[in-house]
């Protein structure tokens, strides 16, 4: 291993990085509304939608739209590339920190309810 | 999709600047234990609510069966009881998964109502049990050690479903402590299973509390 991995420019800055972790946090498959995540990231509504829109250009992210009692609802979920793009750039992070050990995925499937 | 790119000062959007790989870990850490402890329920409330409706029910029916309050009284405190920890439950469990859908919110909602559909179940078949004139004493112990019971076989399940070992001792305890309660009998069964069964819960969710504060 001589090379140095290269970081994701589209997961590598603060903001999209917060993003992508919090959406890497829910189970593979389960979709959070946009008011919600914004909650969750306290972030201004413009700021998240422009860093989204920069994920989703990239393939990382799925934005649907659906009406829910006829109220309109955006669910913002992790594409399965974007959750692989995430595991990549944990382990290349790692492998910056510490280049001898061998990387370990980021091992997100172990969700529990359990503190 | 259009994306305005001028060089005016407002339109630098925080959060542009790269962290360091140290920080980077951190800000993934962060993020994460901060969205899954806001987006998973505590535990802890759980277990703390339902040990402290355990408790009351099982000192009412003690009190009751020494003469000390009427078993009115205690029928109603258990009733109360019940509803009470039933409705923060569904408040905690709903709340916490608001705006999350998919797999795992589905899992949330059956597991939800496993809950109170086996236990109307079982209320309907101890219903069933005394109609077919059972000694009254006997029904007195027997049906709250099977209500006990069964809650155990189900946190024992959630300690499968969640990998929680915790939940899954919890059951085994609990049922243990169902079982003890119908060997002893009255009037001591009830004392038994509110503080046997309630102590452990009580004693589960302040540790978990403790952990989540911590954490």
């Amino acid at each position: 291993m001589t090379a140095m991995p290269e970081l994701d420019p589209v997961i590598h800055a603060q903001a999209r990085l917060r993003v992508t972790a919090s959406l890497a946090s829910l189970c593979e498959g389960d979709k959070i509304t946009f008011p919600r995540l914004q909650e969750l990231l306290d972030m201004t509504a413009g700021n998240l939608s422009t860093h989204l829109r920069k994920l989703e250009d990239a393939g990382y992210v799925e934005i649907t739209k659906a009406h829910q009692r006829r109220t309109p609802v955006t669910y913002v979920e992790l594409t399965r590339q974007g959750r692989r793009a995430f595991e990549d750039y944990t382990a290349a992070l790692q492998t910056l920190l510490s280049p001898t050990a061998t990387p370990t995925p980021a091992d997100d499937s172990d969700r529990s309810t359990t503190p | 999709m259009s994306e305005r790119r001028t060089n005016g000062p407002h339109v630098q959007e925080g959060g542009e600047d790269t962290p360091t790989a140290a920080d980077a870990l951190a800000i993934i850490q962060q993020a994460q234990s901060h969205a899954s402890s806001r987006l998973s329920p505590s535990i802890g409330i759980f277990y703390v609510v339902w040990g402290v409706s355990w408790v009351l029910i099982g000192l009412a029916w003690f009190l009751a069966g020494i003469d000390v309050i009427s078993p009115a009284v205690s029928g109603w405190i258990t009733g109360i009881a019940v509803v009470g920890a039933a409705v923060v439950s569904a408040v905690v469990g709903i709340r916490t998964g608001r705006g999350v859908s998919g797999p795992s919110s589905r899992q949330g909602l059956w597991y939800g109502l496993s809950w109170p559909i086996s236990m109307t179940l079982l209320g309907v078949l101890i219903g069933v049990l005394g109609s077919r004139n059972l000694p009254g004493d006997t029904m007195s112990v027997i049906a709250p050690a099977l209500y006990v019971f069964l809650a155990g076989a189900l946190y024992m399940l959630s300690g499968a479903v969640w990998s929680s070992r915790v939940d899954y001792v919890l059951g085994i305890w609990i049922m243990v402590v169902a079982v003890v309660s119908a060997l002893v009998g009255l009037p001591v069964s009830p004392l038994i299973i509110g503080l046997g069964g309630g102590g452990a819960l009580l004693f589960a969710g302040a540790r978990a509390l403790i952990r989540r504060s911590a954490r």
